[in-house]
């Protein structure tokens, strides 16, 4: 018996989705021409499922520091931050984040994923209680298991609901740890954070909030929901993302927490892994210079975000609860979805697509992110494709396709 | 499932009920109201049957 024989379950499910076209987890981008376009099979097509949120990865200045710095400094640490594979950049990095969130400590981890996975098992153990919103990240999840904590659930965005889970823990001993995010990977909603807090502070727990597709993105100064919300103080531990809106990769924590530094010596993700080459944390520290001074950006981003939402809705399309760069089109079932996906693709239109076990609720998504960098004229053609595909797959309201002839 | 299925204790929650992990997650959290307990994930790890769940229950239950 092969060790890979207990995934065959999954081979029915694959071969369905690839014999009607493309697999949406084996393409291949031939070409990236901008943050907005793309080569796939020799077509050019327009990038709408990228987490580029601000448009960076083609920045002059974020280029021309990670060229220097590969240049000065080589082309790896080959060490963990533990041992030889902190440089200047490294420390210089994190200060720049703590200075950007105003807190007095920042960590940077080789990617977001193992920012989760060492915070999270730094933070809570065997004997504490992680309550994390239901409908959180893998790499919330996989923290989770790794920390040996009691894990609870909590209904997506329902602050009574938080408030009910953590109540019944009564007086057990251990800490407490609410996890949420600020913005949700799938349908781009908000989580309720000024709500979140009030039960946080009633019932005396600490609060982890992941802004990975909110930094850069909410904020007066781009901080994200924590800052948007009004509730900072109330924020014990921000862990965030270079992979969307600074365009490279990587993660990061900043709290105030005393003894912040421990967390260097017990976190093992942190630990056991190469840190960051010197090319990124360049192009990362640039680009979060680029976010600070640059308010266009993100007020391009949030227009861009109203343009394509407000549109793909006005079609009739089934969106989610609000306007964010992450726009979701529910479809009526995975089939639909996956051959909108491929009949997207084929008229030079790229996104993500999400179906069943990764989504909320087991929907079918056309999940679609907005970047800053997308032009008016890109952002009508791809309403036009919707407004098309959606007539031919029969997915919109007789009103729509009428006022559409 | 669209079929009909005897639940007994020993029926196996994901090959004989079809109950994939998330959906199973989403049992717990209204067997927690149900129950009014904590069901922490972490305990699911050893629960394979229907049987394995009640005892799961009733142990919480006795802790409680």
């Amino acid at each position: 018996m092969g060790l890979l024989d207990k995934h065959l379950g999954y081979r029915a499910p694959l071969d369905a989705i690839r014999s009607v076209g493309a697999d949406p987890s084996n393409v291949r981008f031939d070409a990236v021409l901008s943050p907005t376009e793309g080569m796939l099979d020799g077509k050019k097509v327009i990038l709408l499922g990228t987490n580029n949120y601000l448009g960076l990865t083609f920045d002059e200045a974020c280029i021309e520091a990670s060229a220097a710095a590969v240049r000065q400094w080589g082309t790896g640490t080959t060490g963990s931050r533990f041992a030889n594979g902190t440089f200047a950049g490294h420390l210089a990095l994190e200060q720049a984040l703590a200075k950007f969130y105003d807190r007095k400590h920042a960590m940077v981890f080789t990617t977001g994923y193992q920012a989760n996975l060492g915070v999270i098992s730094g933070l809570v153990g065997r004997g504490d209680h992680l309550i994390l919103d239901a409908d959180s990240h893998a790499s919330i999840y996989d923290g989770a298991r790794l920390s040996h904590s009691e894990v609870i659930r909590f209904r997506h965005n329902d602050p009574e609901d938080l408030y009910k889970r953590l109540k019944r823990l009564g007086d057990q001993p251990g800490g407490r740890l609410i996890v949420v995010e600020g913005i949700y990977s799938m349908m781009g909603d908000v989580a309720p954070l000024k709500e979140i807090v009030a039960v946080k502070r009633e019932m005396g727990a600490y609060l982890l909030v992941d802004e990975a597709h909110s930094m850069g993105v909410l904020g007066e100064r781009g901080r994200g929901l924590a800052e948007a919300a009004g509730v900072e103080a109330d924020v014990d531990f921000i862990v965030g993302t270079f992979s969307k809106s600074l365009g490279s990769v990587g993660g990061f924590v900043v709290s105030d927490e005393k003894d912040f530094d421990l967390l260097r010596i017990v976190s093992r993700p942190y630990m056991f892994t190469a840190s960051l080459p010197p090319a990124v944390i360049a192009s990362t520290l640039t680009a979060l210079k680029r976010l600070e001074e640059d308010g266009e950006l993100r007020r391009r981003l949030d227009a861009n975000a109203r343009h394509l939402f407000d549109g793909l809705r006005a079609l009739g399309f089934q969106m989610g609860p609000q306007a964010s760069p992450i726009a979701a089109v529910v479809m009526p079932d995975q089939a639909t979805a996956v051959a909108m996906w491929n009949a997207l693709m084929a008229n030079g239109v790229y996104l993500n697509l999400a179906v069943p076990p990764a989504t909320p609720e087991n929907r079918s998504l056309l999940r679609s992110s907005v970047s800053a960098a997308h032009t008016p004229e890109q952002l009508e053609k791809v309403l036009s494709v919707f407004a098309q595909l959606g007539q031919d797959f029969g997915l919109l309201p007789k009103q729509a396709r009428q006022a559409t002839a | 499932m669209q079929r009909n299925v005897d639940v007994t204790a020993a029926s196996d929650i994901g090959r004989d009920l079809g109950v994939d992990s998330l959906t199973l997650m989403n049992i717990v959290m209204e067997l927690e109201d149900v129950f009014e307990l904590s069901i922490p994930l972490d305990r699911l790890a050893d629960v394979e049957t229907v049987g394995d769940l009640a005892a799961l229950i009733n142990e919480l239950r006795a802790r409680a």
